[in-house]
């Protein structure tokens, strides 16, 4: 059962290195983390269209393990490890009503797959920023959702031989516009949610982008909420 | 009817997180810019200024960019100036001293390129291109008279050409 499991990860992982793509799942909402709060949390999803080798291709995994930090009053950040890259963001609540909340939440994020044969690297930088409305549909529950609009700066390198080693650079600028939702249940100091995104890819012309996923988050220490101004 | 009654009337709740000070901030910004050329985006950097009129939960804002682009091989290369003004509408809100814009609007994007086919063969062409232009935008104050801004966004050469651009900057506010 556990050499089963290890190889059921290890194909995953797998998969994920050969693809290359950072995740497109989102794991917040609007509402930001009190001063001092800290929230930990893993999360998985299906991706398909992401990056050009996975296009046309089946949904292929990623996971991630993240955690955030309250630092002022509606202002947090944020940082994901997922599996070939990492991400930091900071998400900044510029509207908080009785149910509603709106958040703005620039991250960067990095992918870094070093490859043998004529792939020498691969590797993208990219920049988000989404648009986040939550709605809080009552005391444990909410749905978050906006649109996104993530920019990456894709890199290969490759080295082949013709009679003499020689190696090529291919620079490209991808573009994503898109929108997701994201449902989560909050039970005492845990947070389940699961989410959706799409994203069509402006310049290529490759087809939409998704991911789907869900994630699992605890905020250990409970804090004194801020009162609004 | 008041924008911040309207902004209540809108979003279903009452805004009170959407009003604030009326300030204004103004400055220079680095950029890094995506051109969309023939086979792709080019990035390159840019220079440019920005002024903003905040009376939240509204803003105005007016931007100049300059940027160039520079392209050789063994056929041809191009020098390229790009000149690029625009004028945005747009929705400001926050809940600390720093303040989201969310704009839209014209762009006029002036492109003045010399080609050069050989040593004697050479062609300049200048054209303008009206188009779209849409910015995320962050700003906050530094102090008492100093201001920043932190930006993300979208802006067409007519309609088939969208670059993008990514900025930072530092000015004043008042």
């Amino acid at each position: 059962m556990v050499i089963a499991a290890l190889r059921v990860g290890l194909a995953a992982l797998t998969l994920a290195l050969a693809v290359g793509c950072s995740t497109l799942a989102r794991v917040n909402g609007a509402k930001t983390l009190e001063p001092g709060q800290t929230q930990l949390g893993v999360s998985g999803s299906l991706q398909q269209g992401s990056n050009p080798l996975s296009t046309g291709t089946i949904p292929l995994p990623q996971g991630e393990l993240f955690v955030r930090r309250g630092l002022a009053p509606n202002l947090d950040m944020g940082a994901r490890l997922y599996l070939v890259g990492a991400g930091l963001d900071v998400r900044y609540r510029f509207y908080e009503g009785d149910r509603l909340h709106l958040a703005i939440n620039p991250g960067y994020g990095v992918v870094v797959v070093p490859f043998a044969g004529s792939v020498r690297g691969s590797g993208s930088l990219d920049v988000r920023v989404p648009l986040i409305a939550e709605w809080e549909l009552g005391p444990r529950s909410s749905v978050a959702g906006g649109p996104t609009l993530v920019m990456r700066r894709q890199r290969n390198d490759f080295t082949w031989f013709i009679g003499a080693e020689e190696t090529a650079r291919v620079l490209r600028l991808d573009a994503y516009a898109g929108a997701g939702v994201r449902y989560a249940y909050t039970q005492g100091r845990v947070i389940l949610g699961v989410n959706a995104d799409v994203y069509a890819q402006t310049a290529r012309h490759a087809g939409p982008a998704y991911a789907i996923g869900a994630d699992l988050s605890i905020i250990p220490q409970q804090v004194r909420k801020t009162p609004r101004r | 009817m008041t924008p911040t009654l309207l902004l209540s009337l809108l979003v279903g709740e009452a805004a009170w997180a959407a009003s604030g000070a009326e300030h204004s901030t103004a400055g220079l910004q680095l950029s890094a810019f995506a051109l969309q050329t023939p086979a792709r985006h080019a990035i390159v950097p840019a220079v440019g200024v920005w002024a903003s009129y905040t009376p939240r939960p509204w803003a105005l804002t007016g931007e100049l960019t300059l940027t160039r682009r520079s392209k050789t091989n063994d056929y041809y290369g191009v020098n390229a100036q790009i000149a690029r003004a625009s004028a945005l509408a747009e929705l400001a809100m926050g809940t600390r001293p720093m303040t989201m814009h969310l704009g839209v609007g014209p762009a006029l994007t002036v492109t003045s390129a010399r080609t050069e086919w050989s040593e004697t063969e050479a062609e300049r062409i200048t054209r303008a291109d009206l188009g779209l232009r849409a910015r995320v935008a962050l700003d906050g104050p530094i102090g008492e008279r100093l201001a920043w801004q932190w930006q993300v966004g979208v802006a067409s050469r007519g309609v088939y050409n969208w670059d993008y651009d990514l900025g930072a900057g530092i000015g004043v506010q008042w």
